[in-house]
């Protein structure tokens, strides 16, 4: 009879031990680091949107990129594989000389390359992947009187193409962006029509249908959150209002989601992987004040407790 | 045949006690968990985080050590009241604890819950229903200690039901706001205002359900 209560002593002990579980959820860190340095100086671009001559072309030139596709994104289920904005920067052009780099899911990756011109076309191509796993070559024109930078991206035959029109992007930080509705934004705002995602597409509704109305309330780019404010929000809502600080400033998001996320923002270009120096007086008391709530949120919100 | 009738009530009643204790405990050792984070004193974890507006001020911050290392102890020491086989045996037992669990609300977790619920988060709504359920607590607590003073036993229970009813509402509270995210996962404010409310008075309808099911109206 002894050993007999003794084991349900223990157990019953083995099984409460799970219970801290019931009172705390593990909250993950809210800490995104942006650590690593951007070594490419911002390149010096005409006003000029629409490419007059060769001086023109230097700058970010930003769009949509994703897969041709949209039967590859349904087998692949979930969000495997979303739209990202890239942003392919041309520092520096010297005669047929391009130096520039790509800027997208956290990467800046730097290329060099000829331009040929023809006519009135230009064109050049470099190597570069879409991601880590696979080489590729990107292939880009425009001509001369037009606004949008004609892209195409393939990796080989086992990855679907990539077509994207880029346009020239004159970033400059601007706190007053607001956060848009999921809906996708149409980012090319010029006269040639591309292939855009499929609208049918589920991922741009669901992705994040846990982020309430609360988050497009405030700003905190531009105004210091209340607590009672911050006290209403959901774990969603702080993960999207923290990183619209980065975002506004450039940064170029490493986790999927985010990036898609933003990517659907028109006002979003990805410029650097490190923006904390950037960061107004305003967008740094907001974090610390965020702070708190974020970890509470996360780790109270499901569990037993107030 | 009337015996064997009356045994089988007797082993139901049992059976049904022994799940609501064991109902108690368990959510009870929940509470025990949350106090812990609370150990040693610091105002950087679990709901004091929210708490930043308030916690730099004393006052609350003793209200809210006093409120949650009393509580632990009103809610173990309010468990081992109703038991009738500790009132027959060790009545001592029965005494003591109670003094413990009546001195303990209505010096300390009573009044430090008032203090707490004036600060309550969520504005109007939830600083009413926290004030109003410290009160009564108190109030409830009190009652059912002079009628025992008066010699009143049936009064006594009645009161003491409810103070209990109330002290559950720690458990019920946080049961309801579980339940509550877990079917709708409304916006954290909205639930607090529900709980708020929802915490104690349900608890009390429970309690005044059971005082007239033994002693009618």
């Amino acid at each position: 009879m002894k050993p007999l209560l003794h084991f349900f002593v223990l157990a019953a002990l083995v099984c409460l031990q799970g219970c801290s579980g019931c009172i705390k959820k593990s909250g993950g860190s809210t800490q995104t680091s942006k650590t690593g340095k951007s070594k490419f100086p911002v390149p010096v671009a005409t006003d000029n949107l629409i490419i007059k001559d060769e001086k023109d072309l230097t700058g970010y030139w930003a769009g949509t990129f994703g897969p041709d596709k949209a039967d590859s994104l349904e087998e692949d289920g979930d969000y495997e594989s979303g739209y990202n904005k890239i942003n392919i920067s041309l520092d520096n052009i010297d005669g047929s000389q391009v130096e520039g780099h790509t800027v997208i899911q956290g990467k800046l990756r730097p290329f060099k390359c000829s331009m040929i011109k023809a006519g009135s076309k230009y064109s050049f191509s470099f190597k570069g992947g879409a991601d880590e796993k696979v080489a590729g070559i990107y292939k880009l024109s425009i001509t001369e009187g037009d606004s949008v930078l004609t892209g195409h991206w393939s990796g080989g035959d086992k990855v679907p193409s990539h077509d994207f029109d880029l346009t020239k992007k004159l970033f400059s930080y601007n706190p007053d962006w607001k956060l848009e509705r999921t809906g996708y934004v149409d980012w090319n705002k010029s006269k040639k029509i591309t292939i855009k995602p499929d609208s049918s597409e589920a991922y741009t509704d669901s992705r994040f249908a846990t982020t309430s109305d609360e988050v497009q309330k405030y700003n905190p780019s531009t105004e210091v959150l209340t607590t009672k404010y911050l006290a209403n929000l959901k774990k969603a809502d702080f993960l999207i209002l923290r990183n619209s600080i980065f975002a506004r400033h450039g940064y170029t998001f490493k986790k999927p989601l985010l990036s898609w996320y933003f990517s659907e923002q028109s006002w979003y270009v990805p410029i650097s992987t490190d923006v904390t120096a950037e960061l107004t007086p305003i967008e740094k008391q907001n974090l610390k004040l965020m702070a708190p709530y974020e970890k509470y949120a996360q780790e109270y919100y499901n569990a037993f407790g107030r | 045949m009337i015996s064997i009738q009356i045994s089988k009530r007797h082993y139901l009643l049992t059976a049904g006690n022994v799940l609501w204790y064991a109902c108690l405990v368990f959510f009870s050792y929940l509470m025990l968990l949350i106090t812990l984070q609370y150990i040693p004193v610091r105002t950087d974890v679990a709901f004091l985080q929210i708490k930043g507006d308030v916690t730099g001020m004393l006052h609350y911050r003793v209200a809210f050590f006093a409120h949650v290392y009393t509580g632990m102890f009103v809610l173990l020491s309010g468990m081992l009241q109703f038991p009738s086989f500790i009132r027959r045996l060790f009545p001592a037992l029965h005494k003591w604890s109670g003094r413990i669990y009546a001195v303990g609300i209505i010096l300390v977790a009573g009044p430090s819950g008032l203090i707490m619920g004036y600060y309550a988060n969520g504005g109007l709504v939830s600083q009413t229903a926290f004030c109003i359920l410290a009160v009564l607590w108190i109030a409830f607590t009190w009652k059912g200690v002079a009628a025992i003073w008066a010699g009143d036993i049936k009064s006594h229970k009645t009161w003491m039901y409810r103070s209990y009813a109330l002290t559950l509402s720690a458990l019920s509270l946080r049961a309801w706001k579980w339940l509550l995210v877990f079917l709708f996962a409304p916006a954290p404010m909205d639930v607090y205002h529900i709980v708020s409310w929802l915490g104690w008075t349900g608890n009390l309808l429970v309690a005044e359900m059971i005082i007239r099911a033994r002693w009618g109206k």
